[in-house]
């Protein structure tokens, strides 16, 4: 019985020789980008004002990086310009850890 | 005269040759530039057509995306809904270490009529405490038997298909269907050993091996908005209150659920308030939710017949809070405080039972052996008291030279406020209540520690899990939904020591783990409301006509698959 076992957990080790993940960027610190989104963007990105209304889940992660390349189109391009590279990192890294098909906590929040 | 003309002809060379001097070089530059225009001309004539033609392609993607757009715009209008998958299939080695069980003559006793000798078929309540008080005082009460049990290889496979719909930011519908099963086995009713896990309800009817049926294991909507700086969403449905913190270290997987998986892992209905204190407090992660779940339903239209004829069986109801005290992303503490109302005897559900016990209007019991193996549904029939719980877990990591060691501990305490004995035939006769027997309706406080600390594995990336937990003597929550063939481990009278090595192989989406537990079982009726728990060591055949486990090896090897 055992003997099945280890040769099945050995299987599965030699496996893992020919796996690989592949991050689509480079992640940064998640939570700073949290504070800088609420800090920069969520006063326009809401309800009743100027800008359409955003919070992470309201595109998915391919939609987040597109956004995140293009930024010059949007009329907010000289804030984002404001940006240093990193926190807009980071803030990609938020948006893109919690976006409408992001893995998530399978509770009700 | 020859030099005359040759005087007069020389000037006229001149003039011509002076002529070509100067008209000659313009016309050679018209030349080269009329070549460069015309070459100028030929490229920009392959440049339009280039273009010409990069346009037509153009136009040809243009409209082979709308194609491929109005496509999935029209599934988009009306799927409604995406899917997620989570496959998990597992072997399994279960043993048991001496397993007390009641001799047979003493089972054989309850079938045998009253008036033979030591035959308790036909008596009274009043009969029979006598008879067993009178063997008590004489020592006559025969000592259980002891014997191991081993499941050398069972198998499992475990299907749940996530659902998620939004509508728009403030609406969202989430629901989970499940197929859990034995490989060999989708009847779904088990044969009944005292164990609620042995028995089909509720409250795990997705969570345990019951065939291949898909269930609907969680299916609620979740509507969000914001109060000034207070996000807030109100939830109703079938409850993600399975699976809760800290278990996704050993699941690997983001949380699985909301209470506190310590004292609360079941399938619940209702609903939930919660409210984001991080802005308004300036405490990170701070939070605060209010959670309501109903584990019974009784009256009319459900569990009682319009002639119900006993005495009135309140619902359950179940009130709680959970709230996250700090959460920097790195360390977090989480509370949870529960409160359930009428605990019944028992729940709505199906199992196979060993013997039937009836109380006839003479007030005799009478006990039948199940010999034909008969689906009973079960159904409670006595509120018998309130239940109380607390837990505060604390999650933490630390750093390593390339990864971090995650660690986490829970303590938690219970409460029991028994409020009359069952009705129930059986517990009747044995006198037994919330955490009682005897007759005896005291309040017990159960305490519980949960511990565990999950390492890097460098080079192959794997992480080695350690968990530890203990459960006092009075120690009783409602995790009867936890993932377990033997019974849940948090709900352990005793001891449970856990080792597991997980091998990602694409990450979480695809990984292997292999893993051994120890459940060492102090006292009886882990899990169970009913009965005052007893050490095992001093078990007699009474305690034990249900079997009663004391020591258990369980050694698995899984795979999953979630995406």
């Amino acid at each position: 019985m055992f003997r099945k076992l280890l040769c099945l957990f050995l299987t599965a080790g030699f496996v893992v020789a020919l796996a690989g993940t592949a991050a689509a960027f480079e992640q940064g610190n998640e939570r700073k980008g949290k504070y800088m989104f609420r800090k920069n963007c969520r006063s326009c990105h809401t309800e009743g004002a100027s800008a359409e209304p955003l919070n992470p889940v309201s595109k998915t992660q391919a939609q987040w990086e597109r956004a995140f390349q293009r930024y010059e189109r949007f009329e907010c391009a000289d804030q984002w310009e404001d940006l240093a590279e990193s926190d807009k990192n980071d803030i990609l890294t938020y948006l893109y850890n919690h976006a409408f098909d992001s893995p998530s906590p399978a509770t009700c929040e | 005269m020859r030099q005359k003309t040759n005087f007069l002809c020389f000037p006229a060379i001149l003039a011509v040759l002076a002529a070509f001097t100067l008209f000659l070089p313009p016309v050679l530059c018209a030349q080269e530039s009329l070549s460069d225009l015309k070459k100028q001309v030929e490229a920009l004539q392959e440049k339009i057509e280039k273009m010409e033609k990069s346009q037509d392609w153009n136009t040809e993607d243009i409209d082979m995306l709308m194609d491929r757009v109005d496509k999935t715009e029209l599934h988009t209008a009306t799927d409604k809904i995406s899917w997620g998958v989570d496959f998990r299939t597992r072997a399994e080695s279960i043993h048991y270490n001496d397993i007390r069980m009641a001799p047979s003559s003493m089972i054989q006793s309850f079938f045998t009529t009253v008036t033979e000798p030591g035959g308790f078929n036909g008596a009274t309540k009043q009969q029979f405490q006598d008879t067993v008080a009178g063997m008590a005082a004489a020592g006559t009460i025969p000592e259980p038997e002891k014997y191991d049990a081993d499941n050398d290889i069972i198998y499992t496979n475990r299907i749940r298909l996530n659902m998620m719909g939004r509508y728009n930011q403030h609406l969202e519908f989430r629901g989970r269907l499940a197929a859990y099963k034995v490989f060999g086995d989708s009847t779904g009713v088990k044969f009944n050993q005292g164990s609620l896990g042995d028995v089909t309800f509720d409250g795990n009817s997705a969570s345990l091996p019951h065939g291949d049926t898909l269930r609907v294991e969680r299916a609620y909507f979740v509507y969000k908005n914001q109060l000034g700086d207070i996000p807030y969403s109100f939830s109703a449905g079938r409850r993600p209150s399975t699976d809760g913190p800290p278990l996704e270290y050993r699941n690997y997987s983001l949380e699985g659920g909301s209470p506190l998986a310590t004292i609360i892992n079941w399938q619940f209905d209702g609903a939930s308030l919660s409210f984001g204190l991080e802005d308004v407090t300036g405490i990170p992660g701070a939070s605060f939710k209010l959670c309501y779940g109903v584990g019974y339903e009784s009256d009319w239209g459900n569990a009682a017949s319009l002639n119900y004829s006993q005495a009135e069986l309140d619902d359950v109801h179940m009130l709680g809070i959970i709230s996250d005290l700090y959460d920097n992303g790195t360390t977090s503490f989480k509370f949870s405080y529960a409160h359930a109302w009428d605990v019944t005897d028992g729940f709505t559900g199906l199992a196979v039972m060993p013997f039937i016990v009836s109380k006839n209007n003479d007030g005799t019991y009478t006990f039948e052996q199940n010999n034909g193996g008969f689906i009973s549904r079960l159904e409670p029939q006595t509120n018998i008291g309130d239940w109380d719980a607390a837990s505060l877990l604390i999650r933490s990591q630390i750093p390593t030279e390339n990864d971090r060691i995650d660690w986490f501990l829970a303590g938690s305490w219970t409460h029991t406020n028994p409020s009359r004995i069952s009705q129930n035939p059986f517990y009747e006769l044995m006198g037994m209540g919330l955490l009682s027997s005897n007759g005896e309706l005291e309040d017990r406080d159960g305490y519980s520690i949960y511990a565990g600390a999950i390492f890097p594995v460098p080079i192959v990336s794997g992480r080695l899990g350690l968990e530890y937990n203990w459960g006092s003597k009075y120690w009783f929550n409602f995790t009867g939904a936890e993932d377990s063939l033997i019974g849940s481990k948090l709900a352990a009278r005793g001891e449970v020591y856990e080792a597991y090595y997980i091998q990602p192989i694409f990450g979480n989406n695809f990984f292997v783990k292999l893993g051994g537990q120890f459940y060492d079982y102090k006292y009886t009726g882990s899990g169970n409301p009913l009965g005052k728990p007893v050490k095992i060591a001093d078990t007699t055949a009474l305690d034990t006509i249900n079997p009663v486990v004391d020591d258990v090896w369980n050694y698995y090897l899984s795979a999953t698959v979630q995406f």
